[in-house]
């Protein structure tokens, strides 16, 4: 049975809207391109969506309350509440250094979530 | 201990119900005779019901029927302010009011009835003179005509279809709110205490005498009831038996803008004459008036409501203020519009004032149906309610050991630098400035918190420092005032209230959704 | 009272704006360069962006906000620059005194040499909008809603509506949820998303949150706190239709509705503001109207990207730097002239054409097929092709040096097909 998937391209200002046609996962068409960099990712967002993950982290001792934590590289897109829900579990002890590893391989994906910041003790 | 958190004492040589400007004024006033005077207010800081809405204008009395008991007491209340606010830290700015005559004050004449020449009589000379002398009849003072030239002189943002005006120099402005705390505070210096978060549900009577009030929290035994309950006060009346008139809220809109765009736009107040016939709203029209703190109003409307609590503003209110306006000053900077408020008014039925001992329950006092021109009649309404409350057994002797001040709180803003200096070597929170737009420092937050009507929330903190009432309305200081309110109550910042329960400003702390822990 | 300072420049605010300033001054040779910041840490408004997308430009990487602040305060922090942090600046006057405070020193007085204007933005509220109805707790802006849940770990709401689709409430409809509140939908008035389309697909998409173009609140209800909102269609004139209306139960409305450029310092001291932008009118060094005051970053236009924010502070370092110095000749101003379809640009003057010049603009209303080009005396100096220019994204045109640049009376920048 084909299905149409609908995506919009985020690539330049254009903002066009890809329609990705599908059967059993095989890719038919990809209509509604300006240019190859859509098709792509049309194809990307329908195969393998990624996406970067950013939230905040308690953290005791610290300057402010929060620590801004940020994924090292894209994780798939699917994992996203997932790993946002498990770091919120996550308590990290200040001082931090920018770009410390806080939580490794997030979900075992390989992607470690590194501070995005230096946050000092408050001492 | 918070005065509200203390238990309502077991009796009072006399209770008031309703700690708005009235009701405060009314306290202050008998604490110069007795110090047992108790004020029972159902919300949780003073002013909070109309009074926090009502427009700052200490008419003249120039608007008021004659023959009003509120024409009567606007301008004796007008004539007893500076004295009445002497030791309070507060003052009348009596900026005056111009009231403009224009081109439709006379609708235009098509069958020509009027000649040219005694239509221009009219409107420069006849109308303005009539208005003079009715003010004069009234007993206000400071009236005077003003020619086409002398308007735009005073005015120059007024329509060029202004044809003379009356200034009205004994008019004022005063902040309703800033006033209302400081009569609350100086009663309660001179031994008053003021119950917050009260609410009256009954009375016990004996024989047709009051013999105690019931509230949420308890009892307290009176002979001495005084109803200053704005729009609840035909309840309370009816509560004890004591009523007979009935209150139709009328709502009023109000338009404020930033100080900065219309600092110059006018000087004192501007208001439209306009003959009863043409008025388009049931009041006295309103104006542009600046406040105390020199933001410009705009309004207000009004509206009948049935509901006491409808204190919101339709799109068609804030059309109808522009709309209204746009005659009188036709350039008028829209765009600078910073905040919008409105208040419920207390009419009674006969649109007058009703003040007097009740006939039928001994010891009750109503002080009812209190609008427009309640604020500047505050005084004179104080004076005359002192005079029942002598015939009714409080003592007409002052106390000798009344202290007539109530000392004014520091205001980092009005201070000079060496002032500032000096008060930032005392305590380096002087230093500390949470509120950008209106210049508030952390200290003043403290001092609202911990003073002698403490302010618990929000709004009760905004209405004795500014934080919050500037351009950008709380969006810098919010959260650096709850934090301050939050940590000074000893209260987790979730419990910080915008105007009391119901009303959290923050639902949870981070992660408590996720986690499945709320507050 | 403490004595008077004098430095070289004194750069007010420490976002990106001021960090860049002030690294460029000090760089351009300026020996005693300070930096006053309001707040309790630099960075500005960045620690609190905690998403990614800074820096593609500046540092051809993606960075978070905090990220890309970092970059700044690490260099600063290295560079000899006085910084005063929880310190207030009061007033600033046509002469350039300024008069500041805090807590440990009290009020300070100063009479730098230079001034570079960097205090952003702040946030257009519900009453500039006039939205109708209570006036319960659970109002809040977008970036007051960000502080709140990234700095201080306070929610503000746990159903929410958005009103407003500019990039911060689209971010803002993504970090509420993945916090755990609900955001029932995101209402804009236009017709068109007013952020970009990356943000439309990463923070609605993703979460199946529904956007209403042509939506707007026409009343809030709730006494104590916000209890629901009435949402309606509006018209070809963005008047709600009154069959429309719908009621959306919520807790919380929070606000995107535009950022003002906060210049009340720079009217205290007579600065001449561009009524378009609502900032300084600023030349190719972001110098102001008034001598020895200069403005970069939000203050001066709201950016859409922060790489352009750090282009105009360096520049105004420089500038400030180069005025210090006494290195600058002030020549007369060439105006440059918005044309066809270009709402504003900044600068709005440039005194010297014979230097690299940086262009900002957005675009009236979106166009495809277009070309922006900037005619100088009538020569075509820049040119470049789009397929397609929309109002959400500045665009940024570099005009390298101009010959016979004296002669030069009139700078037009205008937006045209691009057959032309």
């Amino acid at each position: 049975m084909k299905n149409k998937h609908e995506f919009l391209c985020i690539n330049c200002p254009l903002g066009c809207i890809l329609e990705l046609t599908e059967e059993d996962g095989e890719i038919l068409e990809i209509a509604g391109a300006e240019c190859k960099v859509g098709e792509k990712y049309a194809e990307e967002e329908f195969r393998n969506p990624h996406r970067m993950v950013s939230t905040t982290v308690r953290i005791s001792g610290g300057v402010l309350p929060l620590l801004p934590v940020v994924s090292a590289a894209p994780i798939p897109k699917v994992l996203v509440k997932e790993a946002v829900r498990a770091l919120a579990e996550v308590e990290v002890d200040a001082p931090v250094e920018d770009g410390q590893v806080v939580y490794p391989n997030i979900l075992d994906t390989g992607v470690d979530i590194i501070s995005s910041r230096k946050l000092d003790s408050i001492t | 201990m918070p005065q509200q958190l203390s238990p309502l004492p077991s009796s009072a040589d006399m209770v008031i119900v309703g700690a708005g400007v009235i009701g405060c004024s009314i306290a202050r006033e008998a604490a110069r005779y007795t110090s047992d005077v108790v004020i029972l207010e159902k919300e949780s800081d003073v002013a909070d019901g109309t009074s926090k809405a009502n427009n700052a204008e200490v008419h003249s009395g120039i608007g008021e029927d004659a023959g009003t008991l509120k024409q009567k007491l606007n301008v004796r209340g007008n004539q007893l302010y500076d004295e009445f606010v002497q030791g309070l830290g507060v003052e009348v700015k009596r900026h005056g009011m111009l009231i403009v005559v224009t081109q439709r004050t006379i609708p235009a004449d098509p069958d020509g009835n009027l000649t040219e020449v005694e239509r221009e009589e009219i409107l420069t000379q006849k109308i303005p003179e009539g208005i003079v002398a009715y003010g004069e009849n009234a007993g206000i003072k400071g009236l005077r005509v003003l020619t086409r030239d002398e308007v735009f002189r005073m005015e120059p943002n007024v329509t060029r279809d202004a044809v003379a005006g009356v200034y009205d120099q004994t008019y004022g402005l005063i902040s309703p709110y800033k006033l209302t705390i400081a009569l609350a505070e100086h009663a309660v210096i001179n031994g008053a205490r003021v119950f917050l978060d009260t609410e009256v549900t009954g009375f016990r009577l004996e024989d047709g005498r009051i013999r105690a009030v019931v509230t949420n929290h308890g009892e307290i035994e009176t002979s001495i009831v005084v109803n200053a309950a704005g729009v609840f006060a035909d309840e309370v009346a009816d509560m004890a038996g004591a009523g007979g008139f009935v209150i139709h809220p009328r709502k009023g809109a109000t338009l404020l803008f930033d100080r900065q765009v219309t600092a110059e736009y006018v000087r004192s107040s501007v208001a439209e004459f306009r003959l009863p016939g043409q008025r388009t709203t049931q009041s006295k029209g309103g104006g542009a008036m600046p406040t105390d703190e020199g933001n410009l109003q705009l309004g207000p409307t009004a509206i009948e409501t049935g509901d006491k609590y409808d204190t919101s503003i339709s799109a068609e209110e804030i059309e109808e203020i522009f709309e209204r306006f746009h005659y009188l000053l036709p350039d008028f900077p829209r765009d600078a519009i910073i905040s919008a408020f409105s208040g419920i008014r207390a009419p009674t039925l006969e649109e007058d004032f009703v003040i007097g001992a009740s006939d039928d329950v001994h010891g009750f006092v109503n002080v009812a149906g209190i609008q427009s021109p309640g604020l500047a009649s505050a005084p004179a309404i104080a004076e005359m309610v002192i005079g029942i409350l002598h015939e009714l057994g409080i003592p007409d002797v002052p106390r000798p050991d009344f202290d007539p001040v109530r000392p004014k709180p520091y205001r980092f803003s009005e201070l000079s630098n060496d002032e500032r200096d000096r008060l930032i070597r005392e305590d380096p929170r002087w230093g500390h400035v949470i509120c950008r737009c209106e210049t508030v420092t952390e200290m003043e937050v403290v001092n609202a918190i911990h003073a002698i009507i403490p302010a618990v929330n929000m709004d009760a903190v905004k209405r004795r420092t500014r934080t919050g009432m500037g351009r950008c309305q709380g969006g810098f200081c919010h959260n650096r005032v709850a934090a301050i309110l939050a940590r000074e109550l000893g209260i987790p910042i979730t419990a910080v209230t915008k105007d009391g329960e119901g009303s959290p400003i923050f639902l949870a702390a981070a992660k408590d959704f996720l986690r499945g822990e709320e507050a | 009272m403490s004595p008077v300072g004098k430095p070289d420049c004194m750069v007010i605010g420490a976002g990106p704006a001021g960090l860049g300033a002030a690294l460029a001054a000090r760089e351009a040779g300026l020996k005693d360069v300070m930096l006053i910041e309001r707040d309790v840490e630099l960075g500005g408004i960045l620690p609190q962006c905690i998403h990614d997308g800074f820096g593609s430009i500046v540092f051809d990487e993606v960075l978070t906000g905090p990220q890309y602040a970092q970059r700044y305060i690490d260099q600063v922090q290295a560079a000899d620059i006085d910084v005063k942090l929880n310190t207030m600046v009061l007033e600033m006057a046509p002469d350039r005194r300024i008069t500041a405070v805090n807590s440990r020193e009290g009020i300070i007085e100063f009479e730098p040499r230079s001034i570079v204007l960097a205090m952003g933005c702040r946030e257009r509220t519900r009453h500039q909008i006039m939205l109708p109805g209570f006036r319960p707790a659970g109002i809040i802006c977008a970036g007051a809603a960000q502080r709140d849940i990234n700095i201080d770990g306070i929610m503000p709401g746990r159903r929410v509506v958005i009103l407003g689709s500019g990039d911060i409430g689209l971010i803002m409809a993504r970090r509420f949820t993945l916090e755990g509140a609900e955001v029932e939908g995101v209402y804009e008035i236009m017709k068109h998303p007013g952020g970009l389309s990356r943000n439309v697909v990463q923070c609605l998409h993703d979460y199946d949150i529904p956007l209403h173009l042509s939506h707007t609140v026409t009343f809030i209800h709730g006494r104590r706190r916000v209890e629901a909102v009435t949402v309606a269609q509006v018209g070809e004139d963005l008047k709600p239709i009154k069959e429309t209306e719908r009621l959306v139960p919520c807790d919380s409305l929070v606000l995107s509705v535009g950022l003002i450029p906060e210049n009340e310092l720079s009217l205290q001291a007579g600065v001449e503001l561009d009524p378009v932008t609502a900032g300084p009118v600023v030349d190719e060094s972001m110098h102001t109207s008034v001598d020895g005051i200069f403005a970069c970053g939000n203050v001066v236009s709201v950016f859409d990207l922060v790489d352009w924010v750090t282009r105009t502070a360096e520049a105004a370092g420089r500038g400030a730097a180069e005025y210090v110095l006494g290195k600058k000749k002030i020549r007369a101003p060439i105006r440059v002239k918005p044309g066809r379809n270009v709402r504003f640009v900044v600068p709005q003057l440039v005194r010297n054409l014979g230097r690299e010049i940086d262009l900002y603009f957005r675009v009236e209303h979106p166009e495809r097929a277009v070309r922006a080009r900037v005619l100088a005396g009538g020569e075509q100096v820049y040119s470049r092709k789009a397929r397609m220019v929309r109002p959400p994204e500045m665009i940024h045109a570099q005009i390298s040096a101009v010959n016979a640049a004296g002669k030069v009376k009139e700078i037009k920048l205008e937006v045209v097909s691009h057959e032309e």
